[in-house]
């Protein structure tokens, strides 16, 4: 049993601490699967559907496949089966170049039977839509229902009520790195290089597919350019690519273009919810009933959390999918919070509102949780809450400032499966190895930050390894902000034992006086044990200090006593010499600084490299396990808002936002300040910006691209302040949370500032001035 | 597609594509090059026996050195850096540069040319011909990062890495024509940059620092 050493005192763990791939990264050096160029190697392009809905009746490859340049062409779809979004695979073509590749799509041709389509939510659900699904009635899924309580005694007891109906539309994930992968075959063994969130389970997932041993397939994710939960398996892409280069005996590298990629890899499914909530006069949730919806594509994913952070006694929740003729949905940063956190805390203040509340106090009556109310105060102070409009709108002139907040909850305890090793050389140098994936959360430096600690070493001097099946060590798929907490554990316990077995070689030349712990009783612990012993006979080469209670423990034909502590942990070996036992209690000797001393006597000391090299021709490798003691589930989060509304252009213009995110132990704070800093960008642009837009004609996404599909860009960037909410001295992931608070907080920041409650994402100017024009404040 | 025909008959009012090659290459184009094979325009001479499109060779000076190549004239400058080879077959290698949007939108293929900040996708390899071309693999010196890519790795301005070739050459060219620019001018000058990841706060801290380190 383990545990990690406070920040405060310890030299790198909580510091501000530069990422280790930096230097790679600026100068680009660094290589992402779309930069693999392997010898002989084919540039693939698939190509896609462009009718919404239809069903195949032919598919003419032979022009392509003539095509001079062109090497390989395998089709995705056959006569008979149907299309149903826009973009959905047909075939896919590798050949000499890009722009081959590109031409040959251009002369593939398909003869379709069109269906009808439908591709608004509201238009689905309507008793005139076409059937896109044969087991859905009306394009929507059966409802999940969720109550407790009883509602119409609720809403009897409520002194206020909101009625309303909040809207967030598709979002898509964006990653600069669009899915691809590189594919080599080399007989029946198979190397891919993957932009990928799963390094492992990309593996699994090929060899099924290819019906090949999983040791046959080496997946390689050095670098990745973002995922964001879209990148966990092959996909179609993946698997073609792989088909191509088999066909054609050449590698092949097929990457997504930027259209495919909004098109068909994957997205946040849309949230409607109408939703009806009562509270007390005395400002305490007391009834809360919403049936809601959405569209994650074809297929369903489009839940949202309701009532989430707050406690309602009496509520009722109907939740359903439904289906549309585009791309379906993945997992996208904190599935179903973003979308129900703006639902919720709009909620929240519209009912505060009508109990002429202040929002911050309405929540400090609905949430019990004892770090997010700590938070709230800490957060209202950094924002300034007590200079927010008493009432909305209020304040002189055409640029309105105005307040808000919201809140969020998460799990990132990780879990088991991660396999890692710390090996330390006889030259000194150390190797840190494991399966997992750096998609730019900063683990790689974060491993080296571990092991560095407890070698009283700098990161740079620790190579880490990751990102290779080849390595053998599993680790699971970077998803649910699980990383940190399945990777760092095993890390810290390989290291340690690392360090053990390092100290226990290198002890004598030390000098070490050994504490020696013991006890005029020993108990025998098992079969194992076969001496009779009376500690008072044994010889030790330096002076013994009796003590607490210990249990000694021997192995027939073995030369090691064991020596534990009550509990059954292990407090060191003790290696048998002739009749005399030495005795090395390790705690007494210390790693800081590239030395490694005697705790009690810095003048014996040794440099890291000479205690290793006394390794001679040995090398130290221990793996680690996973404790869950060293990592917690469960963290809080919360954001302020202050905006400023342009009630002439309807322009909302962030300008700053208090982002505190409980973080457990933050390993290096510089990185996790940056992914609080990329969460909330990613919610304002969630907020404020960012679209699928679908053209009802044709079926069609209007803005697959990046200049219509709106992504914050350096000008939308407001002050930021990211706090590092220390709450105990455990790790947890916090990838995700981040970007769940910031739309709520804004949209009530908005209507703090303008007087107008925009309930439908993004809030974009048109909706501002609307509602200003219904208002009659235009 | 008919262009070649309807072209000639239109002399004023637009050029022809055998036309706006010529002018473009400024005679390194050996011969016109006509629309691929595709097209069932009027064979020609030009469109060798098999089909494929002439290439022409033309020199490119990048990071310093001036190397040969063989392109298309449709291909990019991006395309020669991240995916092509010089004529005696030694590849570029140059993956700095990211293809991300490929139509100018996000600045993930910048590069500079003869000292400005270009959208590489959009950028002709053949207009190209003559100009000092540095990508961010020219930046540092040998191992030595420069003061903006310090700066950069100093702030934590970037996390899965692959718009910050892009943001690095783009504050380069500011601070190359603004040694002090204001949070403002800075947020302006890379407004031509997308980050998905969110690095913007940091990216703007390491380019004042850069600033200040520079003398600025």
């Amino acid at each position: 049993m383990t545990a990690w050493a406070k920040a405060s005192e310890s030299r790198l763990i909580g510091k501000r601490l530069p990422r280790l791939s930096g230097a790679d990264k600026v100068t680009g050096r660094a290589k992402y699967t779309f930069d693999i160029n392997r010898p002989g190697m084919l540039y693939a392009r698939i190509f896609r559907s462009e009718i919404p809905h239809g069903m195949i009746e032919a598919i003419d490859l032979s022009e392509a496949e003539a095509l001079p340049g062109v090497k390989a062409v395998v089709p995705l779809i056959e006569a008979g089966k149907y299309l149903r979004y826009q973009g959905q695979e047909i075939a896919a073509v590798a050949a000499k170049t890009d722009d081959i590749a590109k031409d040959a799509l251009r002369i593939i041709r398909y003869d379709y039977q069109a269906l009808p389509h439908v591709v608004e939510v509201e238009e689905a659900m309507g008793e005139y839509a076409p059937q896109i699904r044969n087991d859905w009635r009306r394009n929507q899924s059966k409802p999940g229902i969720r109550e407790e309580g009883n509602l119409t005694a609720g809403f009897a007891q409520a002194a206020v009520e909101v009625e309303a109906t909040y809207h967030a539309p598709v979002q898509t994930h964006v990653c600069l790195e669009t899915h691809g992968h590189v594919v080599e075959w080399e007989g029946d063994n198979l190397t891919v290089w993957a932009s990928t969130q799963a390094v492992f389970g990309t593996r699994a997932d090929f060899a099924r597919h290819f019906d090949l041993p999983e040791g046959n397939v080496r997946v390689i994710t050095e670098h990745m350019g973002g995922g964001f939960g879209s990148k966990f398996s092959p996909g179609i892409e993946g698997i073609a690519a792989a088909e191509l280069a088999r066909k054609a005996g050449k590698p092949v590298k097929l990457m997504l273009t930027r259209r495919d990629e909004h098109l068909v890899s994957g997205n946040r499914p849309s949230m409607t919810q109408h939703v009806r909530a009562g509270a007390t006069k005395n400002g305490r949730l007391i009834a809360y009933k919403v049936r809601g919806y959405g569209t994650g594509g074809i297929s369903g994913g489009a839940g949202f959390q309701a009532p989430y952070i707050y406690s309602v006694p009496n509520f009722r929740t109907e939740k359903f999918n439904v289906s549309i003729n585009a791309g379906n949905a993945r997992a996208m940063r904190a599935p179903g919070h973003p979308q129900g956190a703006f639902a919720m805390d709009s909620l929240m203040d519209e009912l505060a509102e009508k109990l002429s509340m202040d929002p911050l106090e309405f929540r400090r009556i609905n949430d019990a949780n004892e770090v997010r109310r700590a938070q709230y105060a800490l957060g209202s102070q950094e924002i300034g809450w007590w200079r927010r409009n008493k009432a909305p709108g209020l304040g002189k002139g055409v640029r309105k400032r105005g307040m808000g907040m919201g809140s969020c909850l998460w799990g990132g305890g990780g879990g088991q499966g991660t396999q890692a090793r710390v090996t330390i050389h006889a030259d000194g140098t150390v190797q840190a190895v494991t399966g997992t994936q750096d998609l730019g959360t900063g683990i790689r430096t974060v491993i080296a930050i571990i092991v560095a600690e407890e070698f009283g070493l700098q990161p740079q001097d620790i190579k880490v390894k990751i990102g290779d099946s080849a390595y053998g060590l599993t680790s699971g798929g970077s998803g649910g902000s699980q990383t940190i907490g399945s990777v760092a554990p095993v890390i810290k316990t390989a290291a340690e034992a690392a360090k053990t077995r390092l100290f226990e070689r290198i002890a004598p030349s030390l000098g070490a006086n050994p504490k020696f712990l013991f006890s005029t009783q020993s108990e025998y612990q098992n079969s194992d044990l076969l001496w009779n012993f009376n500690p008072r006979t044994l010889f030790f080469d330096n002076k013994i200090q009796l003590s607490e209670n210990v249990r000694v423990s021997m192995r027939k034909d073995s030369c090691e006593w064991h020596i534990h502590d009550l509990d059954g942990e292990q407090l060191y070996s003790v290696v048998k010499d002739g009749n005399t036992l030495n005795v090395y209690q390790l705690a007494n000797l210390c790693a800081k600084h590239g030395q490694i001393h005697i705790e009690s006597n810095r003048n014996k000391s040794i440099s890291w490299e000479q205690a290793t090299r006394q390794l001679g021709l040995d090398t130290i490798s221990e793996e680690g396990y996973w404790d869950e003691q060293l990592r917690q589930n469960g963290v809080a989060g919360t954001q302020f808002a202050d905006v400023e509304v342009d009630i002439e252009t309807g322009n909302v213009k962030v300008i700053k936002i208090v982002a505190i995110q409980d973080c457990g132990l933050a390993i290096n704070r510089l990185t996790t300040e940056s992914q609080i800093n990329g969460g909330v960008i990613m919610g304002l642009g969630y907020a404020l910006l960012e679209e699928r837009i679908m053209d009802s004609e044709t079926g069609r996404m209007i803005n697959p691209n990046l200049e219509d599909y709106k992504v914050a860009g350096p000008m939308e960037i407001p002050e930021i302040k990211p706090i590092v909410f220390d709450t105990h001295r455990k790790i947890t992931g916090i990838g995700e949370p981040p970007t769940i608070p910031t739309a709520g907080a804004i949209a009530n920041a908005v209507y703090n500032a303008a007087a107008v409650r925009i309930r439908e994402l993004p809030i974009t100017p048109d909706k501002v001035l609307r509602a200003l024009a219904e208002k009659g404040t235009f | 597609m008919s262009n070649v025909k309807q072209n000639d008959r239109n002399q004023e009012s637009s050029i022809s594509r055998r036309k706006f090659l010529k002018g473009v290459g400024t005679g390194a184009v050996a011969a016109t090059v006509h629309p691929t094979a595709l097209v069932k325009a009027e064979p020609s001479e030009e469109i060798q026996a098999n089909g494929e499109i002439r290439h022409a060779e033309i020199k490119l000076m990048i990071n310093g050195h001036v190397y040969s190549v063989e392109i298309e004239p449709r291909t990019t400058l991006l395309s020669v850096l991240r995916d092509g080879f010089d004529t005696r077959g030694k590849r570029f290698n140059l993956t700095g540069a990211k293809l991300i949007c490929d139509r100018g939108e996000c600045g993930g293929c910048t590069v500079q040319v003869d000292g400005k900040p270009i959208y590489s996708c959009m950028f002709l390899a053949i207009d190209a011909q003559n100009k000092n071309i540095t990508t961010v693999e020219g930046l540092a010196t040998g191992d030595r990062l420069n003061p903006v890519q310090e700066a950069f790795v100093e702030h934590d301005a970037l996390m899965c890495g692959f718009c910050t070739p892009g943001f690095v050459v783009a504050s380069q060219s500011l601070l190359d024509e603004n040694p002090k620019p204001t949070l403002k001018e800075i947020k302006i000058a890379l407004s031509g940059n997308i980050c998905r990841c969110g690095t913007y706060p940091f990216i703007f801290e390491a380019v004042q620092t850069a600033s200040r380190k520079m003398g600025g």
